[in-house]
């Protein structure tokens, strides 16, 4: 078995080769990715979004290249060993053009990338970047807890003030949202540290106790997304599920005409329009 | 060492194995079910007559009635309970609750020859040919009143379905509530001259409290029962029985301080009409300072929240 | 050193088989039920397990008003040859039924299984030679038959939805004919047990009783069902919830609680769950009714002194020759047990009747509290007026500046299973936990904040709770109490939006506007 070194080095990065090619058929790619029936197919619903997956397909090529330049010089020089087995080895004290090389290379190609992405980072992370339509009009306070995700909305017609106003509507679980329209949501914790996570929308914020922090996002696509919570907060943090439903304008304001009503169902109003609904 | 890679086949296979032991995922957590019909198959019935706590005695007339009476003394020497609530010193309302005077303990009343007042003697169930009254309850409707911040009377025996009105002659409001073991529970609030109707459904197999949320030391004592054999001791300890069948009672005797009933088959033989039977009862008072102290375990949490 | 090195090996084998180990759920019983002297407990808990079972054994008791999910079908083809059967073609949807030519409507009447895993769940004959039950005698008790055949496993036709093969876990012999119908019995019970141990469990327990393994670390502690007592509901105190007020409870959860919102369940998940939570809470009660009619003759210490004093009469009567043998403690104790299990037939046919009359549907829903009168506008005047109110009822628990430091915490509440008082000052619940006024400045209202909800809390009260009940209180005129409960309710609204001089949200404006400052409510 002379050349098992070489084979077992050389099987294990093909073995990562093969589960990337079958990973959207797995599941295990973007949400949606290999299944023709769900709703994004491994699309982002939001342009930022798409901004954000071209960003990941360029560090993906760029270190797939790497990868397998690197692994394909490994692999020779681990043949050639095993082939020549026996052969005197060349004693190196090193090469100082070969160190140099491959600092400045990497450094180089790290240096592009982080400056590649700094303007998709302020377009999602720097408020005064933020779109004039998103801030102006905050859609809704999400204050994450153990282990659910409560929502309070502003009485339609009104802004989101910091302040709990008297008439907010409040909800859990459930955010809604417009869409084709960007929108803001101020993020606050009620206990511990939690993660405001939509992987279909590709927004990621962590939510940090005693600080309000603003997030912006534009979905294109009417649907339900799951929200759920990416940092470990204790027992329940699994199952913090909610949904994110976003729908036309025109719904999301009947959506909120609902939800007042029925937060201020006095347990008559509906009996005198001869609803059968109780309570 | 020798051996070495049969050693490292066996440790693989080893962690292997235990590995594996997780495959087949959680606990098989699919209930059976089995169906138990609404009503029972008509099956030759049990005996209907209340299963009594007498047996015809042998030997006597069968019809007629007896009494029972006497006195529940109190053996020993039982300490003196301290007030509820000291006077000036109400949690709420001070200046109608223990305005001018101590509220006093009224749950361990001891007359001065040794006689245990509010004592519970009574019957589980009606007893065969018992009557329907004794001929003994007070005419008008029975009242539970909230005054100077007690309840009046503390201690009463009810039939079930019989109106108790609760009133309350306080200047300020009172709440009463009642958890009966077996019934419905009654709550109401009251302001001052407003008046309630407590009944109970049903009997209970020892006397409820009531209580007042305003006011939590207050407390008084009512068993509902569906048949008139229950009374409770005056403030000298006596108590009379009249009108009990001919046969063998069992009676239940039950006090306040105690947890668990004081004598739950007092056994007393009517043999003949007309006969009185009379009993001291003992009680020792060892038996009415132990309430059982924290027999259900109090979750303290913290109270910061 | 061979012998360490296989010692070791053997031990990390051990422990990694510990995973095998797959220990059952069980039930656990109430304190009281455990203090009963053995032989009468033992005889209650046999009833309890017969009429309610265990987790994984679960009777569905016909009595008791729940939905346990039925499907109705029939037998379309047996194999003729066989002698017996453990399989047969069914079709679901009763043809009794008449087509209403709704389809929705049809299909609520006679669903079908579709998809779902049908494996333990029990069927009962509706026609036919084994109509009524089965002709296999498993568990008679008293009288009763008790359906004991149980499905396998459902295989539905590719295309058709209603058709398909049904196999059974006994065998029936001689086979069903073509033509009998059947009911499926349990879908719902099978399901939110399944739902239950998955979502509810770790913190109501497996019998419901608030104690699972993350109960401990939670205040408030989590619900115990079993005294059939619930806090937010929109009956009265004296009645029991609705199936809507625990699907508010569970879609919406309690917040300033660890109760989450289960708002993603399915509207079948969720329908099986809340009658599971019902199950559960039944079985409770009827556990708890059960013993409170033996406890106070059976529980061990009394049971032993009667055992005394009745040896004691048995020895007098041996002695006047009414009693024919000389009794024995143990003779006497027999006597006893007996006299208890004789009659706890009747008592269990009691307790159950009542149970089951207290969950009534019909009468939940009569039961409902609806205000007699429209909310008053909110409007200043509203409020103050409100505000009398406030002062005069609530402020003597719930503080003059409404955070729930009223003179109450500071009484000493009285326990009422002990009688005895609690050793610390403050408020407790029929649970037996310390409980605290609500802060109402914090406009976190548990049982949900609209107009109608509140209006419930004061008006009826929470059960289990000193929170009393004010129906009635502010005036004898039903309408007038109920607009005067409406003053109070909006005053109660504006209560967190109260200025009240020196206090943290004024400090906010001065040190810039951050989330510390600035309460969030919920």
């Amino acid at each position: 078995m002379r050349y098992f070194w070489a084979a077992f080095f050389m099987f294990w990065p093909i073995v990562a080769i093969v589960f990337f090619a079958i990973s959207p058929a797995m599941n295990w790619w973007f949400p949606g990715a290999g299944d023709p029936d769900s709703l994004t197919k491994g699309q982002s619903m939001t342009p930022l979004g798409v901004d954000i997956d071209n960003l990941f397909y360029l560090i993906l090529i760029i270190t797939s290249v790497v990868f397998v330049l690197t692994h394909i010089a490994l692999g020779y020089v681990l043949f050639r060993g095993a082939r020549d087995e026996g052969k005197k080895a060349l004693f190196s004290h090193g090469s100082h053009a070969l160190e140099v090389m491959w600092t400045i290379v990497p450094t180089g190609i790290l240096i592009f990338i982080s400056l590649y992405q700094l303007d998709v980072w302020r377009k999602f992370r720097v408020i005064s970047s933020f779109p004039e339509a998103a801030v102006e009009a905050p859609v809704a306070e999400v204050t994450a807890r153990q282990f659910e995700w409560r929502i309070r909305y502003p009485a339609p017609g009104k802004k989101l003030q910091l302040k709990p106003q008297p008439d907010d509507l409040y909800t859990v679980n459930d955010l809604h949202v417009p869409t084709n329209r960007p929108v803001m949501i101020q993020l606050r914790s009620e206990d511990v540290q939690h993660s405001f996570f939509a992987p279909h929308l590709r927004v990621k914020q962590d939510a940090v106790p005693g600080q309000v922090i603003p997030i912006w996002f534009e979905v294109t696509q009417a649907g339900h997304y799951p929200l759920t919570c990416a940092e470990l907060c204790g027992w329940g943090h699994y199952k913090m599920k909610a949904r994110i439903v976003a729908e036309p304008q025109s719904q999301f304001g009947k959506y909120l005409h609902d939800l007042q009503h029925e937060q201020n169902d006095d347990g008559v109003q509906d009996k005198k329009s001869d609803d059968a609904e109780d309570e | 060492m020798k051996h070495s890679k049969l050693y490292s086949l066996l440790v693989m296979s080893a962690l292997l194995l235990g590995f594996a032991s997780g495959c087949g995922g959680g606990a098989s957590d699919v209930p059976t079910i089995t169906v138990k019909p609404a009503e029972k198959e008509a099956a030759p019935s049990a005996d209907d007559t209340p299963v009594g706590d007498d047996t015809p005695s042998n030997g006597g007339s069968k019809d007629g009635f007896g009494t029972f009476e006497g006195r529940v003394v109190i053996q020993g020497t039982a300490s003196p309970r301290p007030a509820l609530v000291l006077k000036g010193k109400a949690a709420r309302d001070p200046a109608v609750c223990a305005a001018t005077a101590n509220i006093p303990d009224e749950s361990l009343l001891v007359s001065e020859d040794d006689g245990l007042a509010n004592v519970f003697i009574y019957l589980k169930k009606a007893p065969k040919n018992g009557k329907d009254s004794l001929g003994i309850e007070a005419e008008q409707a029975l009242e539970l009143d909230q005054k100077g911040c007690i309840f009046k009377p503390h201690a009463m025996v009810v039939r079930t379905g019989e109106v108790i009105i609760v009133r309350n002659s306080d200047p300020k409001p009172h709440n009463i509530k009642t958890k009966p073991a077996l019934g419905q529970p009654f709550e109401a609030t009251l302001n001052q001259g407003q008046t309630g109707e407590l009944v109970f459904d049903r009997s209970e197999p020892v006397p409820v409290g009531a209580e007042c949320n305003y006011h939590t030391w207050m407390r008084a004592y009512q068993l509902p029962l569906d048949h008139p054999y229950g009374v409770v001791t005056k403030a000298d300890g006596s108590f009379t029985i009249p009108n009990l069948p001919v046969g063998t009672h069992q009676f239940v005797i039950w006090h306040e301080r105690s947890t668990r009933p004081l004598f739950t088959r007092f056994t007393v033989k009517i043999k003949s009409d007309g006969e009185v039977v009379e009993e001291t009862i003992e009680v020792e008072a060892a038996k009415l300072t132990d309430v059982g102290g924290a027999r259900t375990k109090t979750i303290k949490l913290s109270l910061n929240r | 050193m061979r012998v360490l090195q296989l010692l070791i090996l053997t031990l990390v084998f051990a422990a990694c088989l510990l995973g095998c180990n797959r220990p059952e759920s069980t039930f656990v019983y109430n304190t009281k039920t455990e203090e009963l002297t053995r032989d009468v407990g033992s005889v209650v808990k046999e009833r309890l397990d017969g009429d309610f079972g265990s987790p994984k054994n679960s009777v569905a008791w016909l009595r008791m008003p729940i939905d346990y999910g039925t499907f109705k079908g029939e037998v379309v083809e047996v194999d003729k040859d066989a002698s017996s059967v453990y399989q047969f073609r069914v079709a679901f949807g009763s043809n009794d039924d008449k087509e209403t030519g709704d389809e929705e409507e049809d299909a609520e009447t006679s669903p079908t299984p579709g998809e779902m895993n049908l494996a333990g769940l029990a069927i009962i004959w509706k026609s036919g030679d084994y109509e009524g039950g089965s002709q296999i005698d498993g568990g008679k008790r008293d009288g009763e038959k008790m359906a004991t055949l149980q499905v396998a496993a459902w295989s539905k036709d590719e295309e058709n939805d209603e058709e398909g093969v049904l196999s059974l876990r006994q065998k029936m012999d001689p086979p069903p004919s073509v033509g009998d119908t059947f009911e499926i019995v349990g879908h719902k019970l099978s399901f939110g047990r399944q739902l239950y141990a998955a979502h509810c469990q770790h913190c109501h327990g497996t019998s419901g009783d608030g104690a699972g393994p993350t109960a401990e670390y939670l205040n408030p502690r989590p619900r115990d069902y079993r005294p059939g007592k619930f806090k937010f509901q929109s009956t009265l105190k004296t009645n029991r919830p609705t199936d809507g007020d625990l699907q508010r409870i569970i879609t919406k959860g309690i917040p300033g609680t660890y109760m989450p919102s289960f708002l993603l369940l399915e509207d079948d998940e969720l329908d099986s769950i809340i009658q599971y939570v019902k199950w559960l809470s039944m079985r409770g009660e009827y556990e708890i009714k059960l013993v409170s009619q033996l406890y106070f003759d059976y529980e061990q210490v009394v049971f032993d002194e009667a055992v005394e004093s009745a040896l004691k009469d048995g020895l007098e009567e041996f002695e006047d020759g009414t009693r024919d043998e000389e009794p024995t403690k143990g003779s006497i104790r027999d006597e006893l047990v007996a006299t208890a299990n004789a009659d706890l037939p009747d008592i269990a046919e009691q307790e159950s009747n009542v149970l089951a009359d207290a969950w009534n549907k019909e009468k939940l829903e009569s039961a409902v509290v609806v205000p007699l009168v429209a909310r008053t506008p909110d409007t200043a005047e509203s409020r103050a007026r409100g505000r009398v109110l406030y002062v005069q009822n609530c402020s003597a628990c719930h503080g003059a500046t409404g955070r729930g430091d009223g003179e109450q915490v500071n009484a000493y509440m009285v326990n009422d299973q002990t009688r005895e008082k609690y050793p610390v000052p403050g408020l407790f619940d029929d649970w037996g936990q310390s409980i605290k006024p609500r802060n109402l400045t914090r406009g976190i209202y548990r049982g949900g904040r609209r107009p109608v909800d509140l209006f419930r809390r004061v008006f009826e009260g929470i059960n289990g709770t000193p929170m009393p009940p004010f129906k009635g209180k502010f005036n004898n005129d039903k309408k007038i109490n109920d607009a005067r409960t409406w003053d109070l309710v909006n005053y109660i609204y504006h209560i967190p939006f109260e200025t009240r001089g020196k206090s943290a949200g004024d400090s906010a404006t001065k040190h810039g506007r951050t989330a510390a400052s600035t309460p969030s409510t919920r």
